[in-house]
């Protein structure tokens, strides 16, 4: 078996020696070797091919030169004594010029690995591995279907969106799936040098060019459900795709970010989730879970258990809340969801069989073990915010783990949303870090900035450099409440930077717990020249959405 | 207590939305007013060459930007010699941003980019000219030339800026295997250019001034190349601005006859110098010529001294045949920046021989993963062969990715280990 990495591997002439080839789909739960013997920064899909081919022991194995992260995997495993370890080049133009390079590098690559394995090449085989690559492109059933497109999202994430919404038709249009030649005659060949020039095109012309091609037309067909854009970090060429195509896309977009690891299937869920409420496609509802709701019941609880709080409000079906409560997650979401939930009935004065529903929401939502329905924290915050702010059109939310931008209709369903990616900048884990390397508590930190007089700049937004900026401008006795506006300026600048993208407009009003950071939010509307608005009520936004999805479904 | 400069910076970045075209002049502006200043109040801590170094380096910012008409938008790998035989200007990318952060600009810029989509990940050197083109600080040019040598982010950045700026854009194609293959088809590609260039411009290449051109370029490299055989045991001052400057003249101002200048007067600089310089660094890759502690521990010392930077070498290859075209495709082609890493990192062993480098030092820019990628074997090599590596990770030009504690602490350290040898 020999091994290759991208849809431009010459598998047709492997099967001209009679050898089968298998595409790579590596999803490590680490990349422990491979950060060590490459580096960090190096896109998550060459890390895990370095964590594969070191854990099974690869040993044959065909790299195309289709970008940098790919030429440097090969430079890595030159070092493994691998048997047979092959870097094909492979032109950006597809002219005559290119074909013609292209040719004479298939058949030198032909003939190293006719030297390594003994074997004779037979193009006869090789042919008709063509013929069988040729239009085996998937296509949806009837049309509909939602494509992910972007780069490779493999098995992982295929059956992460395909359990996540079942019915759902998916079809991987990345850089590594869907790969088919477009139909063409076969010529009958004298030579040898005549089926290279013909293969060389076909590669080169007969696929769907990826975004290394400078030729890059025919790329997106449009999809008639939405589109699941998928990136991975520090891949350079997906984004430059998604900024065009959020610009032009009729269809709803989402963007998905995964480094290729089982890491974050949490966010990850979520996304996709909330994607499939979107688009309500194959009849998907808002809500899963196993709860049968009781119309008669005057009440309806709402759970949001978030990573930082769990928070709980019941309200009757007149929409009027009754009883709420925001408490620490803690350890245990399940734990704390059901002593949230009694705090919250204690309050409101009414009994838990007196419930006709319980809709959660949050991270937790799953996990929690009690009878409910759960809903994505991105349709429960539209919900709520409509219901605490009616003109809003865009919500920001800053929770401890993520930030998110939701943009809303007039009748609180979501428009589109963008949520930051599994960093901690601009979240209020960023400025919890910071107030500890202040030695202040979140309410101090949050009165403290508003007293600033000079303007700091803080230019560090990774979180580990911003503290020991921090620390740099207390050691040049800065005065704290101007190192403070200058995180608040740097939270801000982040977000506006997200609001931007996620295309939000006025009015805006912002939820989570850093929205109880009035220099914060001072900053945000500045930035966005437009007011923002807070609410007491704020940080119980999702519950809130919730307890209104309940009543309302 | 922002300085002068910044306040500057921070105003033009504060204007980049509202009015770009009055930042474009602003930062012309600001560009004549230094370059004056680096001619008629030199540096008394540069040598003669080095203070000239930085006059031609601020002119070839200036003139691309201040007539666009005559601006060929190109990267760093990209041979020029065609553009300079027409009169043209060629605007190096990478000089670009290291131009803007130089203004205490490019916060706005990198935002910008953002914005817009491209990734956080992306190249910062690439994210910045993003962000002009994004904002129209980046003016629309005669016309866009690049190659695919050295990284993916060329194959992005100026098909992105060509379509969004409508500007005509040719795009030379450097294959990863150098070999007379290549040569030939990279020398077909200029060829086809300089006919386009023609076309475009409305301008005729005449043969006589190519091959000046070319022997303008031939003669640099022989100087630059005795130089680097006098580097082991003779000191002339170095300043980390200075370095990216002498990078400028060995990529895109190849040609020039500024820049043959430039190489006798650093020949000559060299050939007077009776120092001898301390610990010697090999610097691989770009350098973060604005990161307060790198500049403390390295400009214009003699221990520790940058006894040669790498991207001031790569591409300091023979272009012997009289064929101006083969002879430009030949010296890119044989870029150390191209094929398996293993070329670089061979490279990197002969220059350290060559100046008896005492360490090197291999910086990791933000988004590089050409470098990144690479960095585990070219330290390898360097090892092997008997010389510490200290891998550092930063950025050239974005200061909101690098942290001067953490660099602080690591080369403060590696140094003080090079002096226990």
């Amino acid at each position: 078996m020999i091994y290759t990495t991208c849809k431009y591997a010459p598998s047709e002439l492997l099967c001209g020696f009679y050898e089968e080839t298998e595409r790579l789909d590596p999803s490590p739960v680490s990349f422990s070797c491979a950060d060590g013997c490459a580096h960090p920064n190096l896109c998550g899909f060459a890390k895990a091919v370095i964590e594969e081919v070191l854990a099974r022991g690869i040993k044959e194995m065909v790299f195309t030169d289709c970008c940098d992260a790919m030429r440097r995997t090969y430079d890595v495993l030159l070092k493994e004594k691998m048997d047979f370890l092959y870097f094909l080049p492979l032109p950006h133009k597809t002219g005559e010029r290119e074909i013609r390079l292209f040719a004479s590098d298939l058949r030198k690559f032909c003939s190293a690995y006719a030297a390594y394995s003994g074997k004779t090449f037979s193009r006869e085989e090789a042919v008709l591995a063509c013929l069988r690559s040729m239009e085996t492109r998937e296509r949806g059933t009837d049309g509909k279907h939602v494509s992910i497109l972007g780069a490779h999202g493999g098995k992982l994430l295929i059956d992460s969106v395909r359990s996540t919404c079942p019915g759902l038709e998916v079809r991987d249009d990345t850089c590594s799936g869907n790969r088919s030649f477009s139909r063409r005659a076969v010529p009958d060949f004298e030579t040898d040098d005549g089926f290279f020039k013909w293969y060389a095109e076909l590669l080169l012309k007969g696929l769907t060019p990826c975004m290394r091609m400078y030729e890059i037309g025919g790329r997106t067909e449009e999809a008639s459900e939405g589109i699941i854009y998928h990136t991975i970090k520090f891949c350079d060429y997906y984004s430059f795709e998604y900024a065009d195509l959020k610009q032009k896309a009729e269809v709803p977009l989402l963007k998905i970010e995964t480094d290729t690891t089982p890491q974050s299937s949490g966010q990850l869920k979520t996304r996709i989730e909330a994607f499939g409420e979107t688009i309500g496609v194959n009849g998907m509802k808002h809500s899963q879970g196993d709860m049968t709701f009781d119309r008669s019941a005057k009440y309806i609880a709402g759970i949001d258990s978030g990573s930082t709080s769990t928070d709980v409000v019941i309200m009757d079906r007149q929409k009027k809340i009754l009883g709420s409560t925001i408490s620490p997650t803690g350890m245990s979401a399940s734990k704390s969801a059901a002593e949230a939930l009694g705090m919250a009935l204690k309050n409101a004065g009414i009994k838990r069989e007196d419930l006709g529903g319980i809709v959660a929401t949050g991270y937790g939502r799953d996990i929690i073990e009690m009878e409910k329905r759960t809903i994505t924290e991105i349709t429960c915050h539209a919900k709520g915010a409509h219901f605490l702010f009616p003109g809003v059109r865009t919500i920001i939310d800053i929770g401890g783990q993520d930030s998110k931008v939701i943009r809303i209709d007039e009748d609180g369903n979501v428009a589109g949303f963008i949520m930051n990616d599994k960093c901690a900048a601009g979240t209020g884990r960023f400025l919890e870090m910071q107030a500890r390397a202040l030695g202040l508590t979140m309410e101090e930190m949050s009165r403290t900035g508003l007293e600033w007089k000079e303007e700091v700049q803080i230019s560090n937004m990774c979180t580990v450099f911003a503290e020991s900026e921090v620390v740099s401008l207390v050691a040049k006795d800065t005065p704290v409440s101007d190192i403070i506006h200058g995180l608040n300026e740097s939270v801000a600048a982040k977000t506006v930077s997200l609001v931007r993208r996620g295309k939000g407009e006025p009015q805006y009003a912002m939820t989570g717990g850093v929205s109880r950071n009035e220099g914060v939010v001072r900053c945000l509307s500045d930035k966005l020249m437009s007011p923002v608005q807070v609410s007491g009520q704020s940080q119980l936004c999702g519950a809130i959405g919730a307890a209104l999805m309940g009543i309302e479904n | 207590m922002p300085g002068i400069v910044e306040r500057v910076g921070s105003y033009i970045s504060n204007q980049t939305e509202a009015s770009p075209a009055y930042v474009r002049q602003l930062l012309i502006a600001a560009y004549r007013l230094y370059g004056l200043k680096l001619k008629y109040l030199k540096n008394p801590n540069l040598t003669d060459a080095k203070n000239y170094l930085g006059t031609v380096s601020m002119g070839c910012m200036v003139r691309p930007l201040a007539h666009p008409e005559r601006q060929v938008l190109s990267s760093i790998f990209t041979p020029c010699e065609i553009f300079h035989a027409m009169g043209l200007y060629p605007m190096c990318a990478e000089q670009f941003a290291t131009y803007t952060n130089g203004a205490y600009a490019e916060h706005a810029f990198v935002e910008a980019a953002e914005r817009a989509g491209i990734a956080e990940t992306f190249c910062s050197y690439h994210k910045i000219v993003m962000g002009g083109v994004v904002l129209g600080v980046v003016p629309k040019p005669l016309a866009i030339v690049n190659t695919s040598l050295a990284c993916d982010a060329n194959n992005l950045t100026f098909r992105e800026a060509a379509e969004r700026l409508g500007a005509p854009q040719y795009y030379i194609d450097v294959p990863y295997m150098p070999g007379e293959d290549a040569v030939d088809y990279v020398a077909d590609q200029l060829r086809e250019m300089a006919g386009w260039m023609q076309d475009l411009s409305g301008i005729s290449l005449r043969e006589e001034k190519l091959l000046e051109a070319a022997e303008n370029s031939r003669r640099t490299i022989r100087n630059l190349r005795k130089v680097i055989t006098m580097r082991k045991d003779r000191y002339v001052p170095a300043e980390l601005t200075a370095e990216l400057y002498e990078v400028l003249m060995t990529h895109n101002a190849l040609g020039m006859p500024e820049t043959l200048r430039y190489s006798r007067m650093l020949l000559r600089d060299f050939g007077k110098s009776e120092s001898a310089p301390g610990r010697k660094i090999l610097w691989l890759h770009t350098n973060p010529f604005y990161q307060g502690i790198v500049k403390e521990t390295f400009n214009y010392k003699r221990d520790p001294w940058i006894a040669l930077t790498e991207m001031c070498y790569d591409s300091l290859n023979s272009m012997k045949d009289s064929d101006p075209y083969r002879a430009m495709a030949h010296r890119t082609v044989y870029n150390s920046f191209n094929g398996p890493v293993t070329r670089r990192a061979d490279r990197a062993v002969r220059m350290a021989r060559e100046v008896e480098a005492d360490g090197a030092i291999l910086f990791c820019h933000w988004g590089c993963k050409e470098t990144c990628g690479g960095s585990a074997v070219i330290a390898d090599a360097l090892e092997s062969a008997g010389f510490p590596v200290l891998i550092i990770n930063g950025d050239g030009v974005d200061r909101k990715n690098s942290s001067d504690g953490q660099i602080g602490t690591r080369l403060g350290a590696f140094l003080e280990m090079l002096e226990g040898r």
